[in-house]
């Protein structure tokens, strides 16, 4: 039995069908076609899946669809604004912070929650705030130079 | 040499916007109309002979398509040795083997079908250990008739000396290397020291899961999408299997979301196939993480058995190495690891008496596959542990007896091949001075923390003959085109080839435009792994440009009414030599418009590269030996533990590697390889291990499975990756050479070495857990 649902994504508002028992990620994945969210363990292991819900990043392999009724979800596809990337993106590009990409859109949606709450982090704090995501390319040396430095810029 | 222009320069990547967009395409994100949903039923058994298999119940859920057995197998296997059947058919040998298939029209329904196939299995005896499974005469023989099965072509030449069968059936392959007299290198050591040491099995954990997705096409083919490493030879594998003409499947592998080793002849491609050909539809099978560590063809166990012998001088003077590899229950392609592992012995240090045996053995565990490094891991942690054990023996400094040991230029390696382009004294100096070697660290203690240090050099090569061939395009308007069979697992090979590419046409990097991985369109490429890409495929291209631009300067020759050679071809402009004016655009040897030009129509220039140029006798004599004549690559790493005395528990504090790579073609993006190395190589040391009882996985998740997160690893300020001053290659592509999967084969020694030196105690066998270190310690205490 297929409910509907309704709620926003990268600032368009979408309505879907879906089985109840679908997570967010395969919805967003399958029905909206947003596929640069990734599925790496399906178990909120790995953190590849992140994507932010109402400002907060949430492993969305463990939310239900219908929790995400009526919530403001932003995914990787939507970080880059006109054309422009986002300075976390432009960092992670400047410092080589991403190899084979499949945990780059967690990593980035976990880093802009973090940056968003916390606009000046230092290295502990990106550390607190990105353990969750796994990376087996880069030893994260230079993920977290990334954050740091898209942390460093005066924000605004 | 000129000044290079690009070549040299940490450019961006050029897969950088569409990674960090989200734009950039893995396999798992296409999906095809009226695609179906694969999944595979697996062996609770690790050894049982399949009985009736009822599949009725599955085949009337509503939304099956199909339910496939091994009955509906094509005739073909995979494996480096052509044994594992895609699904099982009379027998199962490991827990996980698939026994049946199924598609359906979502993977809810698919994964409700396995649960109602009703399978008999009647339970034979298995064996786990492979140096049980070694003994004559085993009870329990995994395959019989194993050595009677063909190996695939492509590998004929790598010297794969089967063992006899009849006495050791599970015996795989053997390999042995010697140098010397063995006996009297020991009689003549002032020190000999002998130890066992134990591997346990682990996974690549890319973060990318398996996955294949199948489209039947109307003219009986296949074209399949796959995050496989080696989509030329899995063209060749599948349409062997198929038994349908080559170009009738075409094999695609899209942005691979890591592989390590772990993406080569990925099972989920026939199993779409079958599924594919049944239906007539496309069908995806994704694995899940389960799936990826019961059957990802993880590492191989290893038990190592190294007896050294050393000089009072410090000169190492005999070693002796026997390797028993758990292989699994099929060949996968451990058979060539088997060749492989002895690089770790042969390509650093000078050895004037050498002895290796090495054993592949069949066991009913999961089969095992090729890990970063290959080998590598294993026997460089038991050699260099070695190397800390003997300089303690004879009184010397762990870094000065390494480094007095270290072969120079020029000198032939244990493998009989040159050692060249080799900064690997350099590399240990570079870390040593890093980490302060020689000095004390600033603290000792910390409560009950204890500080340590330790030191490692490797040497490695790669067991892949090189071979691969590439196409370059170029276009009216100046850009250019490269077609490579190379894949873009991580590592950034398109970003090095574009780079090779923009130097030998003088454009931008972003002029350049690559075509990789799709077998309709892109040559053979031996694969993108053992170190092989930048000097490999790079070399490849090179050629291939050059062949293209000697296409142009023919062309334009005849225009001009001078001589080819003394042409001349910068950012789409041809000059002749030593004028600042350009003679022609690039354009104008086309026909107005574009397309191609009157004479030779499109200009495609063609490269290959099969290794570099020897002589008849050479050649044999060097194959013979080992059976691959290759680059070799050095490096050294030196860092800081602390021990938690009342928990057991290691952290790194600081990491210094430094390591040969010829000239780097693009230095951040090889100190980002180096800096790679880290996270895999503590993972390896401390954490990471498969549990497996009765052959059942019991751990596989990231739970249970503990890799690495950014709270594991030094960051920031506590590592350096460092590059040497970098001696170009003679045979490199600008000197180039490859080095990725050295960079985490040395870490594990140097903190096993650390940890002696912060506690006093050996761990010979990895992981170091926890418990492992607390046990030693209260061990000790008693």
């Amino acid at each position: 039995m297929k409910m509907p649902l309704q709620f926003r994504v990268n600032g368009e508002d979408y309505e879907v069908y879906v089985e109840p028992w679908k997570t967010l990620l395969e919805v967003l994945r399958d029905e909206l076609e947003l596929t640069g969210t990734k599925a790496g363990c399906l178990a909120g292991e790995c953190g590849t899946c992140t994507v932010i819900v109402d400002g907060k990043a949430v492993k969305s392999c463990l939310m239900l669809a219908p929790q995400a009724a009526g919530r403001e979800i932003m995914t990787v596809e939507g970080l880059a604004q006109g054309g422009k990337l986002h300075p976390l993106q432009q960092a992670f590009i400047d410092h080589f912070a991403f190899q084979c990409g499949f945990c780059t859109p967690g990593m980035l949606m976990s880093s802009k929650a973090l940056l968003d709450e916390n606009p000046h982090p230092t290295a502990d704090d990106v550390k607190e705030g990105l353990y969750g995501n796994f990376c087996r390319c880069t030893g994260y040396v230079k993920i977290l130079e990334a954050v740091l430095a898209a942390g460093a810029k005066p924000r605004g | 040499m000129d000044e290079l222009s690009t070549v040299g320069k940490s450019v961006p990547r050029v897969d950088g916007t569409e990674k960090v967009t989200g734009t950039a395409k893995f396999t798992n994100d296409f999906a095809l109309p009226r695609m179906l949903y694969g999944k595979v039923l697996r062996s609770p058994y690790p050894h049982a002979r399949i009985g009736r298999i009822d599949v009725s119940q599955a085949s009337k859920l509503p939304g099956v398509k199909a339910v496939l057995t091994g009955k509906d197998n094509p005739e073909g296997r995979m494996g480096v040795v052509l044994d594992r059947p895609i699904v099982a058919e009379d027998e199962v040998r490991f827990v996980g083997e698939a026994v049946a298939l199924v598609a359906a029209e979502s993977l809810e329904v698919a994964e409700e079908a396995l649960d109602l196939i009703d399978v008999e299995y009647e339970e034979l005896p298995a064996i786990f250990d492979a140096e049980e499974a070694m003994k004559p005469h085993s009870e329990v023989v995994v395959q019989p008739g194993h050595h009677l099965l063909p190996s695939i072509p492509a590998y004929a030449g790598h010297n794969i000396s089967f063992a006899t069968a009849e006495e050791t059936p599970n015996v795989y392959r053997a390999f042995h290397i010697e140098e010397g007299d063995i006996e009297q290198g020991f009689r003549e050591s002032d020190v000999v020291l002998e130890n066992r040491f134990v591997f346990t099995r682990t996974q690549h954990c890319a973060m990318e899961p398996h996955c294949a997705m199948a489209r039947p096409e109307p003219d009986g083919g296949f074209t399949v999408w796959a995050s496989e490493q080696h989509p030329s030879e899995a063209q060749l594998f599948l349409s062997r299997i198929f038994k349908l003409p080559v170009p009738k499947v075409r094999v695609i592998a899209p942005y691979i979301g890591g592989a390590f080793g772990g993406k080569l002849f990925v099972m989920g491609m026939p199993w779409a196939m079958m599924l594919a050909r049944r239906t007539g539809r496309p069908v995806k099978v994704v694995y899940s993480r389960e799936e990826v560590f019961v059957d990802g063809y993880s590492d191989v166990p290893v038990v190592i058995y190294i007896k050294d012998g050393v000089k009072k001088d410090g000169r190492l003077w005999a070693r002796s190495v026997k390797a028993v590899i758990n292989c699994g229950a099929y060949s996968g392609r451990v058979l060539l690891l088997t060749g492989s592992m002895v690089m770790g012995a042969t390509v650093n240090y000078r050895i004037p008496h050498f002895w290796w045996d090495s054993y592949c053995v069949a066991t009913n565990e999961p089969v095992s596959g090729s890990f970063r490094g290959f080998g590598g891991v294993q026997l460089i942690h038991a050699v260099e542990s070695q190397m800390d054990m003997l300089a303690r023996a004879i009184g010397m400094d762990a870094y000065k007896f390494r480094r007095m040991n270290l072969y120079k230029e020029g000198e032939i390696n244990l493998l009989g091949q040159p050692t060249h382009a080799v900064e690997a004294e350099e590399c240990l100096d570079k870390v040593a001075e890093w980490i302060g070697w020689g000095k004390k660290p600033e603290k000792r203690e910390e409560g009950p923390w204890r500080i340590g240090r330790g030191i490692s050099a490797q040497g490695k090569g790669g067991l892949v003959s090189p071979y691969s061939l590439a196409d370059v395009k170029v276009h009216f308007d100046g850009t250019i085109e490269i077609r490579h069979g190379a894949t873009e697992v991580g590592q950034g090979c398109n970003t090095i080839l574009s780079q090779i590419a923009a130097e030998e046409f003088q454009i931008p990097v972003g002029k350049v435009r690559q075509i990789s991985g799709d077998t309709a369109v892109t040559p053979y490429d031996i694969t993108s792994t053992a170190n092989l890409t930048t000097f490999n495929t790079g070399n490849t291209v090179r050629r291939a440009c050059q062949d293209a631009k000697r296409q142009i300067f023919e062309i334009a020759a005849e225009r001009l009414k001078v001589k080819a050679e003394d042409l001349e071809l910068k950012d789409g402009l041809i000059y002749t030599r030593g004028k600042t004016e350009a003679a022609l655009k690039l354009g104008d040897i086309f026909v107005p418009g574009g397309g191609g030009t009157a004479k030779r129509g499109e200009i495609i220039g063609h490269g290959v590269y099969m290794g570099r140029d020897l002589s008849k006798e050479e050649r044999e004599r060097i194959l013979k030996k080992f059976g691959v004549d290759y680059m070799f690559c050095h490096g050294a790493c030196a860092l800081e533990v602390a021990v938690n005395t009342e928990t057991g528990e290691v952290k790194v504090l600081r990491i210094a590697q430094c390591h040969d790579m010829g000239t780097p073609i693009n230095p951040q993006a090889c100190e980002a390889q180096i800096d790679s190395g880290n996270g895999f190589g503590v993972g390896r040391a401390l954490y990471e291990e498969i549990v497996i009882e009765n052959g059942v996985t019991v751990n596989p998740n990231f739970v249970d499975y503990k890799i690495p997160s950014m709270l594991e690893v030094p960051l920031g300020a506590e590592v350096s990756s460092m590059l040497p001053a970098g001696v170009p290659h003679e045979d490199g592509p600008y000197g180039g050479k490859g080095f990725g999967e050295s960079t985490n084969c040395g870490i594990s020694p140097a903190i096993a070495g650390a940890l002696y030196d912060a506690v006093g105690i050996r761990m010979l066998d990895l992981p170091i857990t926890r418990e492992r270190v607390l046990g030693a310690l209260k061990a000790r205490a008693r």
